[in-house]
């Protein structure tokens, strides 16, 4: 395998609130999913890092309180 | 470029009248005002904006406010990360405050690299001499995410003048030198937990500005379940006022999990009529919004009324002028919106953008056109509106046009022949790609080469037939100025006349482009009475069309010829008659070309020893350079300044003015005739700092065996002049020689020419060349053709600026009763200079050496002292005369000297003569 090549990763990101799962084109198909103590966590590949600044940057511009990005190993 | 500003962007906000006062936050910053920058740094939605715009308003308006500011305002996007785009809006902004700032900038922006430091350092300057406090605020920085836009930001604040406060809004800290100006206490910050709303600020908010009457316990439920998180509050205020029962909606939304806009959004929209909701989600791809523009994507025509209605009911609008014209979106709302409109009805957001493109290109700001056919992926769209849209005097490197260049795929650029020749131009000026604008060419020409039914048969795309029909005309013109970047003045004029060739005698307007092209392409090959005749059928064209800019330029031009011509009362008398057109036009856009002739006759008069005269044209072109400049007035005014300077024998200051210059450079048609270069290594001569000027000569590979052309005269001239300081020194007679020969070769060419003022220049350094010899009589052969040419235009400084050498060799002229009374006339001017025999030659103060001399330079040097020759030096130490050479210039630098007296008069001032 060609290591150079960008390999897309699965990230978790975790919010503070319940947020709609309507918005998972608004985040690139990420999978929402709301946890019983009121968090909501995106899952999903992110291309690259660049890819991952620009979801962040989408948590940002929501004023979403975010919690944690965790990459899952696979 | 101004034109293409939006002058939205530089609004204050208008604060609503019934705001919540916060007097904790504003105390804050009323005490930030003694630092540098003030931040604002919290999530989309707390209120960043509204406060800053609240204080600025007390600010402004209250007489207990701490020193009352002038505020320059701007509210960035994501279409400003573009650097050159950032510092136009930034200029824009502080010329509301003072038009005068950043006036000498502003031409700098269209440079290729942008001269990122001669930009903020002018501009820097500017502020700096402004007499009042000035407030300049960077509202949502994080819209521009760029490198060099915080590295900008960040040189202004290293060198922030005492009169400038930065006030900085945004949704993430930026990466400028935050920590630094804490430590030094010149930061202050507000910060989400400063912003958010405490519970008695919540109260006040429901009740007073949103009307609500709430018990105290349910206030308290909405300040913890929002966090006092501003734009909730609004959007829970905005759901309760139509619900009946709002004890229970408190219960349900403080009850939920959800995120608090997701949540309250709904309630909002629910809220709303239908058309309302409608009208919210299809212009929510707007950006800025207006009545007309909003008719247009909804099909309806209550645009005006729905924005001023939404405005009323306080739903996330923001006026963005004072006349109700222009709004935007609370951008945290307007994404919502957005998000909404692509999960109900995703097939709408194109055909949106598209009506808002052709909206924008109906109303005339083809860069919006541009971008919203871009956000729609229509790229035919966006190709249509760029086609028509270019313009290679009114396309800056700062519009979309030029951004979008990179994003328009090739399958839809290779079938608009007139596209690809716009490329082709963008790619030379903005890009100083010759090879990828030859290419355009090629691909355009294979366009036109083809038949009518092979154009059609293959999908060729024309938008603008016009252009279409020049296409011949402009890409030949391309051809010209590629040329002429690469110093083929040859293919040049051959490039010029065939686009000349190809135009109708009545088509002014693409006359008036090709034109000047050739005119400046025989100016630098040197063919001077060609070039004259272009720039004077241009006139007449121009003129006859009344194309009253073009004209004057023209006249301009023509100006600067007969100066090259040594015509200096021609040229007067034209600069003159320019003048009367700038009378008559009476257009502001004449201001640019007349600083510029005021600046001409200012030195022309200067020439002529007319000081005085030629001090009040500076004074006039300054005073008017203020209002209006382009790069060749910015940069041929410094050269003026730093020749004056090397009049006075001030060079140091002198070779301050040439750097100054240097941002200018690439940017001034044929200003490689008198590259700076040349020009500091002229100063460098002037000083004695012979080495320096070596060094130079290396760099460019000069030699007196080369075959000079018009363009690199100056430079030629100014290997002579080195030459024969060199000579004083070393007496070397080959190089002496070669020089003489390199001059004759050059008068040769300049008298073929008729290119008066350089003949002149040459037999002056022909004389100088003699004397440096010591051989006078020869020296006064061309000194006296010089003379005589010079006489009848009454020429002054080309003689008295040569110093020490030629007044002694024009009072040996009048001793031989060679025109004794110009030569009075000059050694006249000589004197009232305070020239002198004495002082002209004395070396600078003593100072101890920071280079002290080697053994073998002291020797060398007391041996000078004892008269001894080099060739007798050389003996008597049994080395070379090279060596000997070689030792001596070292050590003349060493003590700052160019000939044998003043080294010993030097040594002996150091003591360093035992």
């Amino acid at each position: 395998m060609d290591t150079r090549q960008p390999q897309p990763e699965i990230f978790e990101i975790r919010l503070q609130g319940h947020l709609d799962t309507r918005w998972a084109s608004w985040f690139d198909g990420l999978t929402i999913t709301q946890t019983e103590d009121g968090e909501t966590i995106l899952t999903g590949s992110v291309a690259d890092q660049a890819a991952l600044h620009g979801l962040l940057k989408k948590v940002r511009d929501l004023g979403l309180p975010l919690l944690s990005i965790n990459p899952i190993k696979t | 470029m101004s034109g293409d500003l939006l002058q939205t962007k530089l609004y204050l906000p208008r604060l609503r009248p019934s705001l919540v006062t916060r007097p904790r936050l504003i105390k804050t910053l009323n005490q930030g005002l003694a630092g540098k920058l003030t931040l604002i740094s919290a999530p989309a939605g707390f209120g960043k904006t509204t406060l800053v715009s609240s204080w600025l308003d007390a600010l402004q308006t209250e007489s207990t406010a701490p020193s009352p500011a002038q505020i320059a305002w701007l509210s960035l996007d994501e279409n400003d990360s573009e650097l050159a785009q950032f510092l136009s809006y930034v200029i824009a902004a502080l010329q509301r405050v003072d038009p005068y700032i950043g006036a000498s900038a502003l031409p700098l922006l269209q440079a290729s690299p942008l001269p990122v430091s001669s930009v903020l350092t002018t501009l820097l300057n500017d502020i700096a001499q402004q007499p009042d406090a000035l407030m300049l605020v960077l509202d949502d920085y994080h819209a521009v995410d760029s490198r060099p836009i915080d590295e900008a930001v960040t040189f202004l604040l290293d060198n922030l003048p005492p009169q400038l406060h930065l006030v900085i809004t945004s949704r993430e800290d930026p990466n400028l030198p935050l920590a630094r100006l804490r430590v030094r206490g010149l930061l202050t910050e507000l910060r989400a937990a400063d912003l958010r709303f405490t519970v008695a600020e919540t109260a006040v908010f429901l009740r007073k500005v949103m009307g609500l009457d709430l018990t105290e316990d349910q206030i308290a439920a909405l300040e913890a379940r929002t966090e006092g998180w501003v734009a909730g509050l609004q959007m829970a205020a905005l759901s309760m006022r139509g619900q009946a029962d709002v004890s229970g909606f408190v219960q349900s939304f403080t009850g939920s999990h959800r995120f608090v806009l997701d949540y309250l959004l709904e309630e909002v929209l629910h809220q709303q009529p239908e058309h309302v909701q409608e009208f919210l989600l299809k212009t929510a791809v707007l950006t800025q919004l207006t009545g007309s523009l909003c008719d247009a994507l909804t099909g309806d025509d209550d645009g005006q009324e729905m924005l001023e209605s939404l405005d009323r009911a306080n739903l996330f609008l923001v006026p963005l002028d004072n006349e109700r014209r222009w709004y935007r979106y609370h951008h945290l709302f307007a994404d919502l919106l957005r998000q909404r409109l692509a999960q109900e009805q995703p097939d709408l957001g194109t055909p949106l953008h598209q009506r808002a493109s052709d909206w924008y290109a109906a109303n005339g700001r083809s860069n919006d056109a541009i971008r919203h056919a871009l956000a729609a992926n229509d790229f035919e769209r966006a190709a249509h509106h760029m086609e028509l849209a270019w313009s290679i005097i009114y396309t800056h490197r700062s519009d979309p046009w030029w951004q979008s260049l990179d994003v328009l795929p090739d399958s839809v650029i290779r079938l608009r022949p007139v596209l690809i020749v716009s490329y082709a131009w963008a790619h030379l000026i903005f890009r100083s790609e010759r090879d990828a604008c030859e290419r355009r060419l090629q691909e355009a020409e294979q366009w036109l080469k083809r038949s009518e039914a092979e154009q059609e048969a293959l999908g060729m795309v024309v938008v603008d037939e016009e252009k279409f029909k020049r296409l011949p005309v402009s890409i030949a013109s391309a051809r010209a100025v590629a040329a002429l970047v690469a110093d083929d003045t040859v293919g040049a004029i051959r490039h010029a006349r065939q686009a000349l060739d190809l135009l109708p005698e009545d088509d002014h307007l693409g006359r008036a482009l090709a034109e000047p092209i050739l005119g400046i392409s025989y100016f630098a090959n040197g063919a001077l009475l060609s070039a004259c005749e272009t720039f004077s059928n241009s006139f007449t064209s121009s003129y006859g069309s009344g194309n009253l800019i073009a004209a004057i330029s023209m006249k301009s031009l023509l100006a600067d010829i007969q100066m090259v011509q040594g015509r200096l009362h021609d040229a007067k008398q034209t600069c003159e008659q320019a003048l009367q057109l700038v009378v008559h036009a009476q257009d502001d856009l004449n201001v640019r070309g007349t600083a510029n002739l005021l600046l001409s006759l200012s030195e022309i008069h200067r020439q002529q020893g007319e000081s005085k005269t030629a001090a009040e044209y500076r004074q006039q072109s300054d005073a008017l350079s203020k209002q209006a400049s382009n790069s060749t007035y910015q940069y041929r005014s410094r050269l003026a300044l730093a020749d004056r300077k090397v009049s006075q024998g001030a060079f140091d200051e002198a070779l301050v003015h040439l750097d100054d210059a240097d941002p200018w450079f690439e940017q001034v048609h044929l200003s490689e005739m008198r590259p700076l270069a040349a020009i500091k290594a002229h100063v460098w001569i002037k000083q004695g700092q012979l080495d320096k000027a070596q060094t130079w000569v290396n760099k460019q590979g000069f030699s007196t065996d080369d075959e000079p052309s018009y363009l690199h005269e100056f430079d030629y001239l100014t290997l002579a002049r080195l030459r024969i300081a060199q000579h004083r020194n070393s007496h070397d007679a080959d190089d002496i020689q070669q020089t003489v020969q390199l001059l004759d070769r050059l008068l040769q060419l300049a008298e073929v020419e008729k290119r008066t003022a350089s003949v002149i220049k040459i037999l002056i350094l022909q004389a100088l060349a003699k004397e440096a010899q010591n051989d006078i009589t020869s020296a006064l052969r061309p000194l006296t053709q010089a003379l005589t040419l010079a006489q009848p235009e009454n020429y002054v400084r080309i003689f008295v600026d040569e110093g020490l050498p030629m007044a002694k060799l024009l009072s040996e002229t009048a001793v031989r009763g060679i025109m004794p009374s110009y030569c009075e006339d000059l050694l006249a001017v000589f004197a009232d200079e305070g020239h002198n025999i004495e002082t002209e030659t004395s070396p600078a103060p003593a100072q101890s050496l920071i280079d002290p001399l080697t053994k073998r330079e002291m020797e060398i040097l007391s041996l000078i002292a004892t008269g001894l020759k080099n060739k007798e030096i050389a003996a008597s130490l049994f080395v070379s005369v090279n060596t000997v050479h070689y030792h001596t210039k070292n050590l003349y630098g060493k003590l700052g000297v160019n000939s044998r007296t003043q080294a010993i008069t030097k040594a002996k001032e150091l003591d360093l003569l035992a």
